[in-house]
């Protein structure tokens, strides 16, 4: 299971990157909104220009219709000029930047841009026919009303067409920062939902946490009470069993020999290992028990695990007829086996079925075994499927919610693992062969040689 | 019927003492029955029994402790351990380093403890 504060971490990074890559979204729109709209005051300046040029070809326009320079009108055309090409090109110019027009705009700037080059062209032959030579001071030339009255014109529909895209580009803006709040709304509830989800979450971590103490810590509990109970209950039935086994021994004997004793003692035996065997289930989870491997036959364990259980009769076990030799505990091993017969039997019930039991090595190297327990049982529902192997888990009326935790750690021990899969109800033992292996490997190696 | 054998053993709880005694010298021990580690290892100094049934969970110096003064006294000494529950792994190692010749775990299958006594009394 994932630790919780790795969890916590994974979500305070997924938070972080989520407030990262919002900030850089906002930046990127505010940043696009920001351009747009220096692209409008550019637009506008159009404007104040083109009245600029005409204001100072009026200027120099003397009372009886000469230009006198030209020269002021000349400049304000050309900033009208570098301003409209910076309309459509962008950059940097007195102090501002500015993205390229849009393409979308770029229809509209045409129209502008030739209707510039008609007023200039307009402007410069008025000057060039109004202007005084600087070598004749005494040149008159009467400038027609017409011709002023035309520039005039002209520089009127410029301005009304430069409004006219102002006017539109002002509505893209206005588009843009729609978007942009939309955006930040967007990406506000985002958070939000995000923030309230990892505090669930969060929360959930640590109730599971606090559950899990709390389940350890009667675990606790439960292991100095099991201790304590295997102790006073173990030390008893040692006394019944030598005191049985000497009644036996001695009414076994020829002159003394009594039939009913023999059975009757045989039947106290079998209570005790029972009940021994029941000490043993909770111990076996509780406390440390010392590991003790020795190279075993599977087949010899699964025939004791069988011997153990009581076996009903509506239920036909089939076994494996092939055998393994592996290095494990073997009493911890047909501990194993017989909580998985157990279980099986359980789940089975009063109605007919089997449970079968199969044995093959592992395709994927020689090293271990795998062990398929499958009953005809009831499925065991999903949802249930891993907490099975939990400590105090346990949907029997009178189980202890140890047998398969038990299973799962004894697995552990030995480097195995232990899982379950339904239709039909099926336990996989995957467990290494160990030395066993190694010297079944090295015998066959050697009898290859 | 196995070779008859002193054994040494030692547990706190009597009727289990007895009954085991009654057993063992039915089928021909000879046995010497002590309640506690500070008696057993008395015993043992004195009559160096071929093997010591040890329970592990007494009252004063328990059954590792004791083991640890036999073993002390007399490294060849063969204890095996009877035992109600099982002592941590860390301790049973160090016992089987210090050449503990088994465990027991009770209620004790007559068969098996046959079985030890061959194997491991002197």
């Amino acid at each position: 299971m994932v630790k919780a504060t790795h969890k916590i971490a994974v979500i305070v990074t997924a938070q972080i990157i989520l407030i990262i890559a919002s900030f850089l979204v906002m930046v990127y729109f505010e940043s696009q909104a920001y351009h747009t709209g220096n692209i409008v005051n550019v637009a506008g300046k159009n404007r104040v220009l083109a009245i600029l040029v005409h204001s100072e070809l009026i200027d120099e326009i003397l009372d009886y219709g000469q230009i006198h320079d030209g020269g002021k009108t000349m400049l304000a055309l050309d900033d009208l000029r570098n301003n409209i090409l910076f309309l459509r090109d962008g950059g940097a110019m007195s102090g501002i930047e500015s993205t390229s027009l849009p393409q979308q705009f770029h229809g509209e700037w045409s129209i502008i841009w030739d209707k510039f080059s008609q007023y200039e062209s307009m402007v410069v032959g008025l000057i060039s026919d109004g202007k005084i030579p600087s070598d004749d001071i005494n040149h008159t030339v009467v400038l027609s009303e017409i011709d002023i009255d035309g520039i005039k014109h002209t520089g009127g529909e410029l301005v009304t067409l430069s409004d006219i895209l102002t006017d539109k580009l002002g509505r893209d803006v206005d588009v843009h920062f729609s978007i942009l709040i939309l955006i930040q709304v967007i990406l506000g509830i985002i958070n939000v939902t995000v923030h309230i989800f990892m505090i669930i979450l969060i929360w959930k971590i640590f109730n599971r946490h606090a559950e899990q103490k709390i389940r350890m810590e009667k675990f606790a509990m439960m292991g100095e009470f099991a201790a304590t109970m295997a102790h006073n209950m173990k030390n008893p039935l040692g006394t019944i069993l030598n005191s049985i086994t000497l009644i036996r021994h001695r009414t076994s004997k020829d002159n003394n020999y009594d039939e009913t004793i023999g059975i009757a003692s045989k039947k106290i035996e079998r209570a005790i290992k029972q009940m021994s065997h029941q000490i043993d289930g909770v111990m076996n989870y509780v406390r440390d028990v010392p590991f003790v491997g020795t190279i075993s036959s599977v087949h010899d364990i699964l025939r004791r695990s069988i011997d153990m259980v009581s076996v009903p009769s509506n239920i036909h076990i089939v076994i494996p007829e092939n055998d393994a030799h592996i290095t494990c505990d073997p009493d911890k091993m047909e501990i194993v086996f017989a909580n998985l017969l157990q279980n099986a039997i359980h789940a089975i019930g009063n109605s007919k079925g089997h449970i079968i039991i199969r044995l093959t090595k592992n395709s994927d190297n020689d090293t271990s075994i795998i062990l398929v327990f499958e009953n005809s049982g009831l499925a065991i529902p999903e949802k249930n499927t891993q907490a099975i192997f939990e400590p105090l888990f346990t949907t029997k009326m009178s189980g202890t919610g140890l047998g398969l935790a038990s299973c799962k750690n004894i697995m552990n021990q030995h480097g195995g693992s232990i899982t379950v899969s339904n239709n039909p109800v099926r336990f996989v033992l995957h467990i290494p062969c160990g030395i066993a292996g190694v010297k079944n490997e090295r015998n066959r190696r050697h009898e290859g040689v | 019927m196995s070779n008859p054998k002193q054994i040494l053993l030692v547990d706190d709880d009597y009727d289990f003492l007895e009954s085991l005694q009654l057993l063992l010298m039915d089928d021909g021990h000879e046995v010497i029955p002590v309640s506690n580690g500070k008696d057993a290892v008395e015993k043992y100094i004195e009559f160096e029994p071929d093997l010591v049934l040890l329970d592990i969970r007494m009252p004063g110096i328990d059954g590792y402790e004791t083991f640890l003064h036999v073993i002390k006294h007399d490294p060849n000494a063969r204890v095996i351990f009877t035992s109600a529950y099982a002592i941590g792994n860390k301790q049973y190692q160090n016992a089987k380093d210090l050449s503990l010749s088994g465990i027991l775990s009770k209620p004790i299958e007559f068969a098996k403890l046959r079985q030890m006594i061959t194997i491991h009394a002197r």
